[in-house]
């Protein structure tokens, strides 16, 4: 009924300082892709060394097919180089490449999977837990139970929940730029989402 | 656990600095989270509650290894696309043949960008030394396409064939380089001349529709106007009066000595393939083949050329290759043995 739960007390001492708390790193990232753009290779060979094996991982959520993302990976990159001078500034290197990158996956993932007729769904998004293997040597039958129980729930999460999970979660993206990807035009919608998915694991956690 | 505290449990799961903090500590953020707790130890359950969920949420990962991501920026850096690229900007011709599934070969799409001046020198007239983007599409034998360009004219591209053209058309000028046969529809834009370059020879047009017919491994550049107006001219000699052409009339230009002839065409000889016509007119047995296996995609074995002069006529529309060398069957003594992309030919 309430999905806002009473967060005035946390949010008068916490959210502030929060978000941008590494400037460093932001300022590092703006002059990288600014460099990128007027074609300095090195700094090309730096954003995909840093970042294809990123993207790789987040693309295999969308699909199964390695050899598609593979593929997918390499035409995003090729774009990318040659579409350099066209491209946005961006303050925040990961957020920008995540964000096209979703787009160029859908689209293969609907073309090269979509053309099967078979299925009509909406575009899945795979998400799972894997326990550490240290976790596996010590415990593994209290952590396999756990994680299979987390693994029921999470599949009960819709396809822009478990999106917003990971990029909350796992990618450290800021409600703002998890809005963006997502196409929100409000920052409250992500909370929405964050809360709803919190509801619908707390079970299993 | 109280509802007051369910409503912290998830306040703190939802709090991007809380998260950031289990996730990822720094002195800053241990300070700050240290002094909170302390402050609330009524909500240490929830405290340790969201920490522990948080610490749980560690996702399967799936990553390449370092020589697959090493291949990978090799194919960047030399601009290669995968094959799947092609599928986003050609669309396929109308119709599929079958015989376009056993070719084994694939289109490969290729954006690639050079300085514009290298390839397209009519184009630098303008001080343009931007990089302009240039799509090449290029089909193997046993395919054929049909590419929109960007200011909506039609290109039907031949097997074995290549079309480049810019993503953006310049102000002044719509210039396409061809290798290979292609059958142009050019939307009307008189302030815009499209230009069909194919090797030495280029066609000007205003808007109309014309076969070019330029394959490097031929002697001959022929250029049919079906309809509309075309001018022709060989770059390579300045001194010569481009050739008009009116609809109907064909222009063949001999490499080898260099000379202009004019001919009026049949349609369906000249055009046919674009809409899955093979036609043969006169056809020898050299040409013959390399027909077939431009048509196909299949490599044919000649076992034994016929000894006397030999020629072949026929149309054979969607037909496939075993009904075409039946037919061819009908009239000329040769034995044929068809094995996945390779024929076997025998003429007696």
């Amino acid at each position: 009924m309430n999905a806002y739960p009473n967060t005035l007390e946390l949010k008068s001492i916490g959210n502030n300082h929060a978000e941008n708390s590494h400037p460093s790193i932001k300022e590092d990232d703006l002059k990288i892709w600014s460099a990128f753009k007027e074609g300095d290779e090195a700094a090309f060979i730096y954003i995909y060394k840093e970042y294809a094996n990123l993207l790789f991982n987040f693309g295999s959520k969308f699909s199964s097919d390695k050899e598609l993302v593979k593929d997918c990976l390499q035409d995003f990159f090729v774009y990318l180089r040659n579409a350099r001078e066209k491209l946005g500034d961006t303050d925040s290197i990961k957020h920008y490449l995540l964000k096209s990158f979703r787009r160029r996956v859908i689209e293969y993932v609907n073309k090269f999977y979509r053309d099967n007729k078979k299925t009509n769904a909406a575009i899945d998004f795979q998400l799972q837990i894997e326990i550490s293997d240290e976790l596996k040597l010590i415990n593994s039958q209290v952590q396999k139970e756990y994680s299979q129980k987390l693994n029921r729930a999470l599949e009960k999460l819709d396809v822009n929940e478990k999106e917003a999970v990971y990029y909350f979660y796992y990618e450290a993206l800021t409600y703002k730029e998890i809005a963006e990807i997502l196409g929100y035009k409000h920052v409250s919608s992500v909370r929405r989402l964050i809360y709803k998915s919190i509801g619908k694991l707390k079970h299993a956690f | 656990m109280k509802e007051t505290e369910k409503d912290i449990f998830r306040s703190l799961m939802a709090n991007k600095d809380f998260k950031d903090w289990v996730r990822d500590p720094s002195s800053e953020r241990n300070r700050y989270w240290e002094k909170w707790i302390e402050a609330h130890p009524e909500h240490k359950e929830a405290v340790n509650k969201a920490r522990n969920s948080i610490s749980k949420l560690t996702f399967k990962e799936e990553f390449l290894e370092e020589s697959e991501l090493d291949g990978i920026l090799d194919n960047v850096i030399s601009n290669k696309r995968s094959y799947r690229a092609s599928e986003f900007v050609r669309p396929l011709s109308t119709k599929f043949n079958w015989w376009m599934a056993i070719a084994a070969s694939i289109a490969i799409l290729s954006v690639i960008s050079y300085l514009f001046f290298n390839i397209m020198k009519n184009d630098l007239n303008s001080s343009s030394e931007a990089v302009v983007q240039l799509k090449k599409v290029f089909n193997p034998e046993g395919r054929r396409s049909k590419i929109s360009l960007p200011d909506g004219s039609i290109v039907h591209l031949n097997a074995e064939s290549t079309l480049i053209f810019p993503e953006v058309f310049n102000d002044s000028l719509r210039t396409v380089e061809l290798y290979g046969e292609a059958y142009f529809e050019v939307e009307e834009n008189k302030q815009k001349p499209f230009i069909v370059r194919s090797e030495m020879i280029e066609t000007e047009v205003l808007g109309t529709s014309f076969n070019v017919r330029a394959f490097d491994q031929e002697d001959e550049i022929n250029v049919a106007l079906v309809t509309g107006k075309v001018r022709v001219k060989n770059e390579n000699r300045k001194g010569d009066k481009s050739q008009v052409l009116v609809p109907g009339e064909k222009l063949t230009y001999v490499k080898s000595n260099s000379t202009y002839q004019k001919s009026q065409f049949d349609l369906i000889e000249e055009t046919g393939w674009k809409n899955n016509i093979l036609v043969f007119k006169n056809t020898d047995f050299k040409t013959f083949v390399i027909m077939i296996e431009r048509w196909y995609g299949v490599e044919i074995k000649v076992e034994k050329a016929p000894d006397k002069k030999w020629s072949v006529n026929g149309h054979f529309e969607n037909e496939s290759l075993e009904e075409v060398l039946m037919g061819v069957k009908f009239t000329h003594e040769i034995d044929y043995d068809i094995y996945k992309n390779v024929v076997k030919l025998n003429c007696k």
